[in-house]
C-alpha cells in the first residue's frame, strides 16, 4: 500500500512561483512538510515513488 | 548573477540538489559571476527545541512503517551525487538555531561553506544539530567565529530573519525545498538534474545581458 493509498501523505505537486519565470521540471523533487517525494524522473532510477524526512 | 536557495538542514533533496547545482556550475562559463545567498526554510518546524529524534522514528510516526524504505531509496539517489547518507544514524530536530547561524555565516561570508558542514554533518555524520556545543564547533569548522555563534545561539538574534525567509518564500510561490530563484527573475523548484540547472543558469544569463545591453 502506497502512502497515497493511506492517506498519510499527499503527493507533492509543485506550483509555479506566481511571481517568477518557472525554469526546470516542475516534477523535480522537493519536501514538503517532511515528506520527501521521489519523483518519476528520479524513481527510474531506484524503481522508487516515495521517502520521507 | 544571484542565486538564492531556500532550503533546510535536514533536508535530503536539498543536499542533492546542492551537488546537482554545484555540478552545473561547474560546466557553466560564468560561474565566477554567480553569487550563492542561502535562505531559511523549516520542514518541520513543529519539533520541540533541544530535543532529537532518531529520524527513521520520526519517519515511521509520521508517514508509517514504509518511510524506512523510502528513506533507503533516496539514499541510493543520494549515493550517486557522491553523498553516503547514513540514515542510521540521522537525528531529526528543530533547525531554526541552525537557520540563524546561516544568517551569521551568510553575514561573513562563510554562508556555503556552513550549509555544506550541517548537511554533512546531519546526512553523514548523524550530528545533533540540537546541541549548541555541536552547532558551534561545526560552524567554527566551517569559518565563523565560534564566540560569535555562541553569542547568537544565547540571544533570539536572526529569529525574524528566518521567519523573513520563510514568508518570502511563501510570497515567492515556494511550496516546498529546495527553491532556488536567480535574479528574483527566475523560479527554479525540487533538485533538478545538473542539466537542468545548467539550461536555467544560461537562459538567466543570456537574459541578463540582454537587459543590460538594452539600457
Amino acid at each position: 500500500m502506497s502512502i497515497e493509498e493511506t492517506g498519510q501523505a499527499e503527493p507533492t505537486v509543485n506550483k509555479p512561483a506566481p511571481l517568477l519565470q518557472t525554469l526546470g521540471d516542475p516534477a523535480a523533487a522537493v519536501c514538503v512538510d517532511g515528506f520527501c517525494a521521489v519523483p518519476e524522473t528520479d524513481a527510474d532510477t531506484t524503481n522508487a515513488k516515495g521517502a520521507g524526512k | 548573477m544571484k542565486i538564492e536557495i531556500w532550503s533546510d538542514v535536514v533536508c535530503p533533496w536539498c543536499y542533492i540538489g546542492k551537488r546537482r547545482l554545484e555540478h552545473a556550475l561547474g560546466d557553466f562559463e560564468h560561474a565566477d559571476e554567480v553569487e550563492i545567498t542561502w535562505r531559511s526554510f523549516q520542514l518541520n518546524p513543529n519539533t520541540p527545541r533541544g530535543t532529537a529524534v532518531p529520524t527513521k522514528e520520526y519517519l515511521v510516526e509520521r508517514f508509517g512503517q514504509q518511510a524506512t524504505e523510502m528513506s533507503a531509496r533516496v539514499a541510493d539517489l543520494a549515493r550517486a551525487e557522491g553523498l553516503d547518507f547514513n540514515t542510521d544514524a540521522a537525528l531529526t530536530v528543530n533547525t531554526l538555531d541552525s537557520h540563524r547561524l546561516l544568517h551569521l555565516a551568510n553575514e561573513a561570508g562563510r554562508g556555503d561553506a556552513a550549509k555544506e558542514r550541517l548537511l554533512r554533518a546531519h546526512f553523514i555524520e548523524g550530528a545533533d544539530l540540537s546541541d549548541p556545543d555541536v552547532l558551534v564547533g561545526l560552524l567554527g569548522e566551517a569559518g565563523v567565529d565560534p564566540d560569535r555563534a555562541r553569542a547568537v545561539l544565547d540571544s533570539r538574534e536572526y529569529a525574524e530573519a528566518v521567519r523573513d525567509d520563510f514568508e518570502e518564500a511563501e510570497r515567492l510561490g515556494a511550496n516546498g525545498v529546495p527553491f532556488f530563484v536567480i535574479d528574483r527573475k527566475y523560479g527554479i523548484s525540487g533538485a533538478q538534474p545538473a542539466e537542468a540547472f545548467l539550461h536555467a543558469l544560461r537562459t538567466a544569463y543570456a537574459d541578463e545581458d540582454h537587459s543590460a545591453a538594452a539600457r
